[in-house]
């Protein structure tokens, strides 16, 4: 399978401060998860494959190109990438309609009827088609986060990085986003907090936590690391990285070491990665 | 990606949607619209005012010029919200830069209608005999007029644009505009009287007024010191310094060669400016008639 971006020890400083480490991976056609706490690095990340972000070092690739390399090569290279910032300022007084068309512009779309029809076509994608003539500001919040990832979605690209794109959007908006991602030809790195939309949706998760990508395989690896640790019972485990109480009145503990008549039940995404969390904050030190 | 069917340039198909952002702009209408009402007024000569059309063109200066500022500053935030929206774009922002500089064609086009609107106006209803003073020609007249009038509206917006390019602050463009207003208003010739060539490197540049001296009935029309024809050209090195700045602010830029052009720029500038100054009627030329409306 061809290889859509890669990125060969690159990394990212602030002021002198990590944000990403050296880090090599290799991006192919399917959806990628990647999973992280807040301030582990997944914008940087996303914004160093994206272009937006210069590395400290190393390389980056997409579709083949080298785009530390040159200008001219990061100009190409974002013509083939859509990205989805997790944050998005609108411009004032622009319809949605309009918002997306100025977009197709900035990517070069300059006949206006194909510039028209691709702009309905990534509407009609993101169920906004009903809204194109409102007023950017009159959407409400899950419309605009939509509007967002259809700005992504303009010219069909090799890659579409989204950061966190089910921020704000209620359940069947979730699930309607997936079944559109999970269609796309091209790759797809998405981050998110949503372990459930990893589970539903991804051929493959990265889970960086600290600037690091500490785990790197597909759902039911992660899956895997996680089991026999998870466990059902009327008290918690001694020892668990988390514990809560379920519906059924039974206490569900992720690690530790087993309750008496707790019995082991099949681990989710987001148990594998409480424990792999965990085992990050035992190696540092932190408690 | 698929490919979008080319048709022009990027920076052309740009322009064209600044062009018409700029049309719709709310403050853009109200200036405009005041414009108009002032050149129906010149033309139709409602005022009877005896110096014609001589000070008309402030209403292109300050209601496309200085208003300009603010519809431009306003383009421009809305065009970089959009790129960031975006994340990553394959048009830079000189692109986006060019082609918002090229939207200043709708204030550039309504004031030089009321430029011609201002000329016919002159021949049609000419100014009182003790108006003009003896050695003034009309191409002087003219030349101060497409200078305060026509390059002032295509100023103002330039300016709106370099500011929002290197203090894209909140209010930054109102500032600017009561500033500009302010300055101006300082250096009128008649307030002026010490210093009158200098005062000519500002972009809107009394050459014609009331000397105020003398008392009450006993004013003159007075022609200022400065040579208006030098004086465009140096306004237009001013316009151009701006954008090739406002270019320059792109981290992608080639700014080696910007800084170069922007250097001869500088240095036309200077030169132009002080030639206006230098050349032409180097002491104020107050009509021997006294004014007797004023």
């Amino acid at each position: 399978m061809t290889t859509t971006a890669r990125l060969a020890g690159a990394w990212k400083t602030f002021g002198g401060v990590p944000a990403v480490h050296p880090t090599s991976i290799e991006l192919r056609p399917g959806v990628v998860g990647l999973l992280g706490p807040n301030g582990a690095g997944k914008t940087t990340l996303l914004r160093l494959l994206s272009t937006a972000l210069a590395p400290s070092g190393g390389r980056i690739e997409v579709t083949g190109l080298d785009v530390t390399a040159s200008h001219a090569n990061r100009v190409q290279a974002r013509r083939r990438i859509g990205y989805c910032p997790q944050e998005v300022v609108y411009p004032r007084g622009m319809t949605a309609v309009s918002f997306l068309d100025y977009i197709a512009v900035l990517k070069e779309w300059k006949n206006a009827a194909s510039r028209a029809a691709e702009v309905r076509r990534v509407l009609d994608l993101v169920h906004l088609g009903d809204r194109g003539a409102m007023k950017v500001s009159k959407l409400s919040g899950g419309q605009r986060r939509r509007l967002a990832i259809a700005q992504a979605l303009i010219g069909r690209p090799d890659l579409l990085i989204l950061d966190e794109p089910t921020t704000g959007l209620d359940p069947e908006q979730r699930a309607s986003l997936r079944g559109l991602l999970s269609g796309l030809a091209g790759t797809v790195l998405t981050s998110t907090h949503q372990t459930e939309d990893v589970s539903a949706m991804c051929d493959r998760v990265l889970v960086i936590d600290d600037g690091a990508i500490r785990f790197d395989g597909t759902v039911p690896e992660l899956i895997a690391t996680a089991a026999g640790r998870v466990h059902l019972g009327p008290s918690a485990c001694a020892g668990a990285v988390q514990t809560w109480k379920t519906g059924t009145g039974l206490v569900r503990s992720v690690g530790g070491q087993p309750a008496p008549d707790s019995c082991v039940v099949d681990p989710s995404v987001e148990d594998a990665y409480l424990l792999l969390r965990s085992a990050g904050r035992t190696r540092q030190g932190v408690t | 990606m698929s490919s979008a069917t080319s048709t022009g340039s990027t920076v052309g198909v740009l322009a064209r949607q600044e062009i018409r952002n700029y049309l719709r702009h709310k403050l853009f209408w109200f200036g405009a619209a005041l414009v108009l009402v002032v050149d129906v007024v010149m033309v139709l000569h409602l005022d009877d005012d005896p110096s014609s059309s001589g000070s008309y063109m402030i209403a292109p200066a300050a209601l496309l010029g200085v208003l300009g500022v603010v519809v431009m500053f306003g383009l421009t935030r809305r065009s970089d919200r959009a790129a960031e929206a975006a994340g990553v774009v394959a048009v830079p922002e000189r692109t986006r830069t060019l082609a918002l500089a090229g939207a200043t064609v709708v204030p550039f086009a309504l004031a030089l209608v009321s430029f011609v609107a201002a000329v016919v106006a002159w021949n049609v209803h000419p100014p009182a005999d003790y108006v003009v003073p003896p050695g003034v020609s009309d191409t002087f007249v003219y030349a101060q007029m497409f200078g305060d009038g026509v390059l002032c509206a295509v100023g103002g917006p330039l300016l709106g644009l370099l500011l929002a390019r290197y203090l894209p602050r909140r209010g930054v463009a109102a500032v600017a505009s009561v500033v500009l207003v302010l300055v101006t208003i300082l250096l009128q010739g008649g307030l002026f009287p010490g210093g009158q060539p200098y005062r000519v490197f500002w972009f809107r540049t009394y050459f014609l007024s009331q000397s105020i001296e003398g008392g009450p009935g006993q004013h003159h029309f007075t022609t200022f010191p400065g040579n208006p024809y030098i004086w465009i050209g140096y306004l237009v090195v001013v316009c151009a310094l701006g954008l090739v700045l406002a270019v320059r602010h792109d981290p992608d830029a080639d700014r080696a060669t910007l800084d170069k052009v922007a250097g001869g720029l500088v240095v036309a500038a200077v030169a132009l400016g002080v030639l206006a100054m230098t050349v032409g009627f180097t002491t104020s030329i107050v009509h021997p008639a006294v004014c007797p409306t004023c």
